[in-house]
């Protein structure tokens, strides 16, 4: 190969190199105030808050799902829509949000349609988030399920079952 | 040990009644499973915080692999049997029928570790089903032969409640929980009799078992052992007379044949991969309707008639499932503590061959714990979804049916040419079709369902599920039919094979027809009792 030759294979690879920088700026631009994390928490905080009983955030729900392999695509897509909506509609991250624009937003995520990401986000992150949560007994003070279903049974199990 | 007089493939029901009669009657047995023992005490989780993460506990081989046909068209006819959540939509969203589950399990104890105990007798109708209705095939056994090991059973297993035809179990029926007295007077206002269902659980003590504590855990299988699976009934029983020894963890490869129509030993493979050749006098199969003919198949032996396989008859059901507004605590009690026997016989639907049973099912579908109601009942999110689970827990009214399914061509057990297990054996393939009487059953029992939860006070459905447009069977039968004529059947009214004179089945394989919504493991076991006095006759 002469000089000539690798210097305009290198000056191609550097035009393509340059090119697929700029096609993904396109696509994924950066966002310099966009916390995934952060956005992530609120995000299950505002699906399952502390009450009477403890939020999932302080059960640790929110990073119990991240540890399943499956979920990480899904949420790091739907925080992203979770971000560039609320800028587009309240020009504010999501993160600073007000409780009734919070609100707004999840309620939309679950009316879009089937197969788009912001409800394929709410359906599966919640359902996930809710069987995780509910796992955790001390989510269940207050339900008929504070105990387990052994060793006492339900020597009741003839009369009506009033909640705890 | 040396070789034992019987070789038995398969420790459910089946394997477990076969090895309580042949030893009973002094015969020397092995009881070999593909699967593990399992302990009550440390396997099962009802004790464990985290109990709802797992329904039956899957232990290494516990589960058996297989593969499925060609997928039914579904038919915009019957759109309205179509699984639907009011959360997630129709749970299947394609035009075919979908492939869910065989639910099974192996292990010392079979798919009654995880079964919900129901102990059922046939009705004699429905073991008349060619003669009388021109479908199916006729038993070559008549249900007054099979009564006294139908008695022997219940006795061993100490059912409870009452029979199909209300005789008195051995054991006094279970009492209606909450949830099961509201369904009863659903059915009362309809003029439907609703009765205890006669179950393997027990309501006395029996054999140092304890009666059950009702926290309507079976399907998760059972710490306490008051219900009679296999493994806390025939075996036991079987070894301690000291003439059986269990192998679990065995898979059986081949039966390789011998001189003179006799079958001459097995070949083996534990987990680890290792074959081994076990022989004995006589063999008995006992590993299910799936796996029995695959076995054959795959030996290239016993299936002279060309009918092994065929006549696979699967498990039709429909459930429907509902809020109330009372507090019923539908996950207290016994999963299925009552029932409904008035559509059972095979000409009780209207326009239709084959009869149905419907009883409660709120546990059966999954809804027992808070996990499941916060991610399929309750809809929404927030303080007021936490709100919502608080007082609507134990509120879900469920009733299902299961109806008869008549065999057809279409539904088969056949080896898959592609795909083998870890020891080389082609898989089962299920092949499976719903005829239009299948679903026009299916139909009838979809309309029962909702009348009796509007009647029992239900204010909204919220989830419906079926065999329309899912395959999820748990009851199999069929694919090694019994009967008189060897030309189109595998075995005689003794469960012998035809030609292999040493060869029996003893499983839910050798039905010639399936009932109307008759559980079989009762069945299965009295034939297998029935079996055991013919060997040493």
């Amino acid at each position: 190969m002469n000089r000539r030759v690798l210097l305009q294979r290198l000056s191609g690879l550097g035009l393509l190199a340059g090119a697929g920088w700029l096609f993904k700026q396109a696509l994924f631009p950066h966002y310099p105030d966009f916390d995934q994390q952060a956005t992530w928490r609120v995000w299950i905080d505002h699906l399952i808050p502390e009450d009477e009983t403890p939020g999932a955030l302080s059960l640790g729900i929110d990073a119990k799902i991240l540890e399943k392999p499956e979920y990480l695509d899904l949420v790091e897509k739907g925080t992203l829509w979770l971000y560039k909506t609320a800028k587009d509609r309240f020009d504010t991250p999501y993160t600073a949000l007000s409780e009734s624009e919070t609100e707004s937003l999840i309620a939309m995520a679950s009316k879009e349609s089937g197969d788009s990401i912001p409800n394929s986000f709410f359906l599966y992150t919640r359902l996930e988030a809710m069987k995780l949560y509910y796992a955790d007994p001390r989510s269940r003070v207050g339900t008929v399920w504070e105990q387990n279903p052994q060793p006492a049974g339900h020597p009741d199990f003839q009369q009506p079952c009033h909640h705890a | 040990m040396p070789d034992p007089d019987v070789l038995i493939i398969g420790a459910g029901m089946g394997g477990g009644a076969s090895a309580y009669a042949l030893t009973q009657r002094g015969l020397t047995v092995q009881l070999l499973d593909a699967g593990p023992a399992f302990n009550p005490d440390t396997d099962y989780r009802l004790n464990d915080p985290n109990w709802e993460a797992e329904r039956f506990p899957q232990k290494p081989g516990s589960q058996g692999k297989y593969s499925y046909g060609k997928a039914q068209l579904l038919d915009q006819r019957w759109q309205h049997l179509r699984s639907h959540s009011h959360l997630y939509g129709f749970l299947n969203k394609d035009n075919t029928r979908k492939f869910n589950a065989y639910n099974h399990v192996r292990g010392i104890g079979g798919s009654t570790l995880h079964f919900t105990g129901e102990a059922h007798r046939l009705n004699p109708a429905s073991m008349q089903m060619l003669s009388q209705y021109g479908v199916a095939a006729d038993w070559p056994v008549r249900y007054e032969e099979l009564l006294p090991f139908y008695r022997q059973a219940e006795v061993q297993i100490g059912v409870a409640g009452l029979t199909r035809n209300n005789e008195p179990c051995p054991q006094p029926a279970h009492l209606p929980s909450y949830a099961d007295q509201t369904l009863g007077k659903g059915m009362e206002q309809l003029g439907l009799n609703w009765t205890p269902n006669s179950l393997a659980v027990l309501s006395q003590p029996h054999q140092g078992r304890p009666p059950c504590n009702y926290c309507a855990g079976c399907n998760f299988g059972c710490p306490r052992r008051d219900k009679g699976s296999a493994d806390q009934t025939f075996v036991p029983a079987a070894l301690a007379t000291g003439k059986c020894e269990i192998r679990p963890g065995l898979q059986v490869l081949h039966l390789v044949a011998g001189k003179g129509d006799q079958i001459d030993h097995v070949i083996t493979a534990d987990p680890a991969g290792n074959q081994h050749k076990l022989r004995a006098s006589r063999y008995v199969l006992a590993a299910g309707a799936v796996e029995s003919p695959r076995l054959l198949l795959h030996s290239e032996l016993g299936n002279e008639s060309g009918e092994v396989g065929r006549n696979f008859m699967e498990t039709l059901s429909f459930a429907t499932l509902g809020l109330h507004p009372e507090p019923l605590g539908s996950h207290r009690g016994l999963p299925s503590g009552y029932i409904c026997w008035d559509f059972n016989a095979p000409d009780a639907i209207p326009g239709v061959i084959g009869g149905c049973r419907l009883s409660p099912v709120t546990v059966e579908a999954g809804f027992f714990g808070a996990s499941i109601y916060a991610s399929r009942v309750i809809g929404g999110w927030g303080k007021a979804h936490k709100q919502a689970m608080r007082s609507s827990c134990g509120n879900v009214l469920g009733i299902g049916g299961i109806g008869d399914f008549l065999p057809n061509p279409d539904t088969f057990i056949d080896l898959d040419p592609s795909t083998t297990d870890q020891h080389g054996t082609p898989l089962a393939r299920i092949n499976s079709h719903l005829s239009e009487q299948d679903i026009r059953r299916i139909d009838f029992i979809a309309k029962k369902n909702r009348e009796i939860l509007q009647a029992a006070g239900v204010e909204s459905i919220f989830e419906q599920y079926g065999s329309y447009d899912f395959f999820n069977s748990t009851h199999v039968a069929g694919t090694c039919r019994m009967g008189i004529n060897p030309d189109i059947s595998v075995v005689n009214s003794d469960l012998r094979h035809h030609r292999w004179k040493n060869l029996y089945i003893a499983d839910a394989s050798v039905f010639p027809s399936i009932g109307g919504g008759e559980s079989p493991a009762l069945t299965i076991a009295a034939l297998a009792l029935r079996m055991g006095a013919a060997f040493t006759n």
